[in-house]
């Protein structure tokens, strides 16, 4: 064949057969290796990459009035979500986020910062309630942008816009510093939890639970089979006691103010309005706001966010004299008949002290004290109760205390007490003190939640009930509470009450056919030297306008309180708007043989 | 001339071929389904086709023929690989395409089959006990000038693919053991230089193999996700379609060089272990050609040949294993990718041609 060396190219090609035998020989072992000895291993590995579990997020409870009519709902929407695993050019994706979505590249930024210690896995929502055009979009680039996909979320709509919007709250998604709180214990970044309000204060119970579905993905992300689906479960709806049109009505009225009103059930604590003006509207947080708008909420100096209500902590004036009244008869410091002498002004403790009305009273009764809001009769009596004795009866009926509403964040106000101020200021009290406490002035501030609860107390002439917003069975039992005075001391204070309402400063909360008990309060900011000096003072140094009251007198049912801020005297402002509250609220709740009324509104 | 001997038809040869590249169509079908409707399979079709009327265009002329004029065949090769270096075009980073009408190709692929059809003719002139220095060094020119302008087209996978059929052929030839132990240090010391010589993403491949979590997205991620393709095959495969790591897109490149991951996922074991075997077989006819032939000329380009697929073979199959650096070269007939097919067409023309002619004169 080769001639005398063909054995030898032989030998060397035998050789080189060898060699390849040899290649092969390797590779079947590394076959061996890897499908016979370590199949297992790596077939969990390629489960591991292809399955992903994804959270089906829950829809939220439903939020209801008292009549079953929708405050706030869900509605479904897509969001635009960000998977970081699948980003690739930060530039370009910040470019056609600003381009497409109209995102602020800032906003992105801090978004992925803010995120930069959660796993990747964990997706970002970059924006609610995409719009068709945005939507078709992120469609249509899937293969171009895998990281940005479209999620179903059910997203909180509020039904009535920027009405009650103090009472519901909003929701937004859960911050770092929010997942450290144990009320947001079981919760994921990205989850939405309520904020503020009801969405806050219920949030557990809202918030449902969320479901997760497992999934075999492509590398390109696309769902190719779901193995496995765990459905989410609705939150718990939420029937608040609130009646719409009973906040309607009051929001109508509140109008263009700012202040607060509340109206509760005297003898459950149901709260039936609440009301905190300026007002915002919640529907802004669903769809992120931007960072202008939350600055414009947040510096806003009549303080939108603030539920008032609950966290607006004020003076009461005048209304806090029934306080100082019930206190003293119940220590027994006056009785029904005692009677003090009012000159318009009269020296005190060493000060020269006035009463509102210059050319005074006269000899005043503690009916007449009441009807009349006489400073100089009620001077008198705190100089005798003492500021500790008045800290005492204000605390069990409710003012200067947390009211335990069921809304988070609420204030206490402040009810001084020689304790209070041997621990805060490290000095003594002065009685001289007590004078301005006595009319519900200096130190004391309460807020309108209180107030209502008070007015409740004294409608009761018992301690006052927990306020609810959230609608429970009736039979709960109430625990059946020691009176407070004896029947015929309160009588006494109801009845100066009615004669505010009746013929005194409170005229214009008066209704046809239903005796209504009131007070009228107007809490000064500044005192009334230095606002004689400045003439035509500013509004923002204008009284603060208070009324309180309670109705029917005979077996009270609803207690209400308003508060307009630099209103002037609680008779002309606050007043009226209680008035046509209670109006409205007997109008939808007629007490028993109450036609009267109606034919007599008709008949006007 | 021209006489045939059809009964030398190595029908093994060409069964294993055949088989090979059916086992391809139906990878290719599968693991590019993820990207939808796509005309994957249907231009491989066509490409095979191509193949097959070249590999019988190839058998008809005796290949003694071509052999004599093969000087021709490479200064045409010098000479399109020039062209490719002017007017070539891109594809995946290498220069190395030409586009004429709608079709693209890479002749670098075919340059190879050139360059040892001429080192053969070479050796098999230059009939010496021990080939002299000068004779090497011819061999060497003939093998680095067309190779060398390749690397120019920065496809250094398929120049890489020569160094080692070369070095079968010189020790085919014979070569004194001196110049083995100095050849391989001057190997030594290109190797270490080439380091300086490596672009960044070439050593990062290298690196990788070492270590393949160090760039887990990166060179590293495909060996990783072709081993655990491979290794999830386990002993019966995943089934046709069933692969998660190809169907799904997981594996890159896995209908051209990562192919026969999934060949390893969907048929496992046994269908890996079957392809080596047809391999095998390739290997072991067409070492019986050479060994059978009378003709030096048919037996240095048919071992060249052999080497040539045992290259692509280790290297290919080696990566997708994790045992070699990630370097971009075709499995072929199996994976997808014209030229190269069209190409092993080709070469399998020439390893039957060398046998029917093998008796005549």
């Amino acid at each position: 064949m080769f001639g005398p060396s063909g054995s030898l190219f032989q030998k060397r090609l035998i050789l080189f057969e060898l060699a390849l035998g040899g290649v092969l020989l390797v590779l079947f072992g590394r076959l061996w290796y890897l499908q016979i000895t370590r199949a297992d291993y790596y077939r969990e590995k390629a489960e591991q990459n292809r399955l992903r579990i994804i959270e089906l997020p829950a829809p939220r409870g439903l939020i209801m009035d008292r009549q079953g009519r929708l405050l706030v709902d869900n509605e479904i929407s897509f969001s635009l979500v960000l998977r970081r695993e699948y980003m690739k050019d930060h530039q370009m994706l910040l470019r056609v986020l600003r381009e497409r979505f109209g995102l602020d590249p800032a906003f992105v930024d801090r978004k992925l910062e803010e995120y930069r210690r959660v796993p990747t896995v964990f997706p970002i929502v970059l924006k609610n309630r995409l719009s068709f055009a945005e939507i078709a979009f992120a469609e249509a680039h899937f293969e171009r942008f895998p990281e940005l996909t479209l999620e179903w979320v059910p997203t909180r709509r509020y039904l009535l816009g920027s009405m009650a919007s103090h009472l519901n709250g909003y929701v937004g998604e859960v911050t770092p510093g929010e997942l450290k709180q144990t009320a947001f214990a079981s919760r994921r970044p990205g989850d939405i939890v309520g904020k503020t309000g009801l969405e806050r204060f219920y949030d557990s119970m809202l918030g449902g639970d969320k479901g997760q579905q497992k999934v075999f993905i492509n590398s390109i992300g696309q769902i190719t089979q779901v193995v496995e689906r765990i459905p989410s479960s609705k939150g718990h709806d939420l029937t608040l006691s609130i009646d719409t049109e009973l906040q309607r009505r009051a929001e109508e009225l509140m109008e263009g103010q700012k202040g607060a009103l509340v109206a509760m059930d005297v003898r459950t604590g149901e709260l039936y309005c609440l009301v905190s003006k300026p007002e915002f509207d919640p529907n802004l947080f669903v769809n992120q706001l931007t960072p202008a708008q939350w600055r414009q909420l947040v510096e806003d100096p009549d303080k939108p966010l603030q539920n008032k209500v609950i966290q607006g902590a004020f003076a009461p004036g005048s209304i806090f004299k029934i306080l100082v009244a019930t206190a003293a008869l119940a220590e027994g410091v006056i009785t029904e008949d005692t009677q003090f002498s009012c000159t318009g002004e009269t020296m005190m403790l060493g000060r020269l002290v006035h009463c509102w009305n210059a050319s005074g009273h006269g000899a005043v009764s503690l009916l007449d004290a009441i009807a009349n809001s006489c400073n100089i009769y009620f001077y008198n009596v705190g100089i005798r109760l003492g500021v500790d004795r008045i800290h005492h009866w204000a605390v069990r009926m409710g003012l200067g205390v947390k009211s335990g509403v069921d809304l988070p964040s609420e204030r206490a106000g402040l009810m001084p007490s020689s304790e209070w101020k041997q621990r805060v200021f490290g000095q003594k009290w002065y009685s001289g003190e007590t004078i301005s406490v006595a009319i519900g002035q200096g130190a004391v501030s309460v807020t309108p939640i209180q107030v209502a609860r008070f007015m409740c107390a004294v409608a009761l002439n018992t301690e006052p009930p927990v306020p609810r917003l959230r609608l429970e069975p009736d039979d709960r039992s109430r625990p059946d509470r020691k009176s407070l005075l004896p029947a015929a001391l309160h009588h006494r204070i109801v009845q100066g009450m009615q004669m505010v309402v009746d013929s005194g400063t409170g005229t214009r909360a008066r209704l046809e056919g239903i005796t209504v008990a009131g007070k009228t309060g107007t809490a000064q900011l500044i005192n009334t030297e230095t606002a004689e000096r400045l003439k035509n003072y500013e509004t923002r140094f204008k009284e603060n306008s208070w009324f309180a009251c309670f109705a029917p007198v005979d077996e009270p049912r609803i207690a209400v309180a308003v508060i307009i801020e630099h209103g002037g005297h609680g008779g002309t402002a606050a007043a009226p708007i209680a008035g046509e509250v209670m109006r409205k609220y007997f109008e939808l709740y007629p007490p028993p043989g109450a036609d009267r009324l109606v034919e007599a509104r008709h008949g006007q | 001339m021209g006489n045939k001997d059809w009964r030398q038809f190595d029908k093994i040869l060409v069964g294993a071929f055949l088989m090979l590249c059916l086992i391809g169509c139906v990878e290719i079908y599968y693991s590019t389904q993820v990207a939808g409707d796509s005309p994957y399979l249907e231009k491989h079709l066509v490409r095979l086709g191509l193949g097959m009327l070249l590999f019988v265009a190839v058998l008809w002329v005796d290949y003694r023929v071509v052999l004599n004029h093969i000087w021709i065949l490479y200064a045409l090769s010098v000479l399109v690989l020039a062209v490719v270096l002017l007017i070539g075009v891109e594809i995946h980073g290498s220069k190395s395409w030409l586009r004429l009408g709608g079709v693209t190709f890479q002749p670098s692929e075919v340059v190879k089959l050139v360059i040892i059809l001429t080192l053969a003719k070479f050796l098999a002139d230059y009939p010496e006990r021990y080939l002299r220095p000068v004779t090497l060094l011819v061999a060497g020119l003939i093998m680095l000038v067309p190779t060398g302008m390749i690397i120019l087209q920065r496809d250094l996978g398929t120049a890489l693919t020569m160094m080692p059929v070369f070095i079968v052929l010189i020790l085919l030839a014979g070569i004194r053991k001196r110049v083995v132990a100095l050849a391989g240090v001057i190997l030594i010391l290109l190797l270490a230089s080439s380091w300086f010589v490596l672009r960044d993403y070439q050593k990062e491949r290298i690196l990788v193999l070492a270590d393949p979590g160090r760039d887990p997205k990166g060179t590293g991620y495909q060996t990783i996700q072709s081993v655990i393709a491979i290794g999830s095959g386990g002993f019966t495969g995943r089934g046709l379609g069933e692969g998660s790591q190809g169907a799904l897109g997981f594996l890159p490149e896995r209908h051209t060089d990562f192919i026969y991951a999934v060949v390893g996922e969907e048929t496992g074991f046994i269908g890996a272990v079957l392809v080596l075997l047809l391999y095998g077989a390739i290997f072991q006819r067409g070492l019986a050609i050479a060994m059978e032939t009378s003709d030096r000329m048919a037996m240095y380009a048919s071992a060249g040949i052999i080497a040539l697929y045992a290259v692509h073979l280790a290297i290919n199959v080696g990566m997708t294993l994790g045992l070699m650096p990630v370097i971009g070269i075709p499995l072929p007939p199996l994976s997808w990718g014209g030229s190269s097919v069209v190409t092993a067409f080709m070469a399998m023309g020439l390893l039957i041609n060398f046998r029917i002619h093998r008796y005549t004169v």
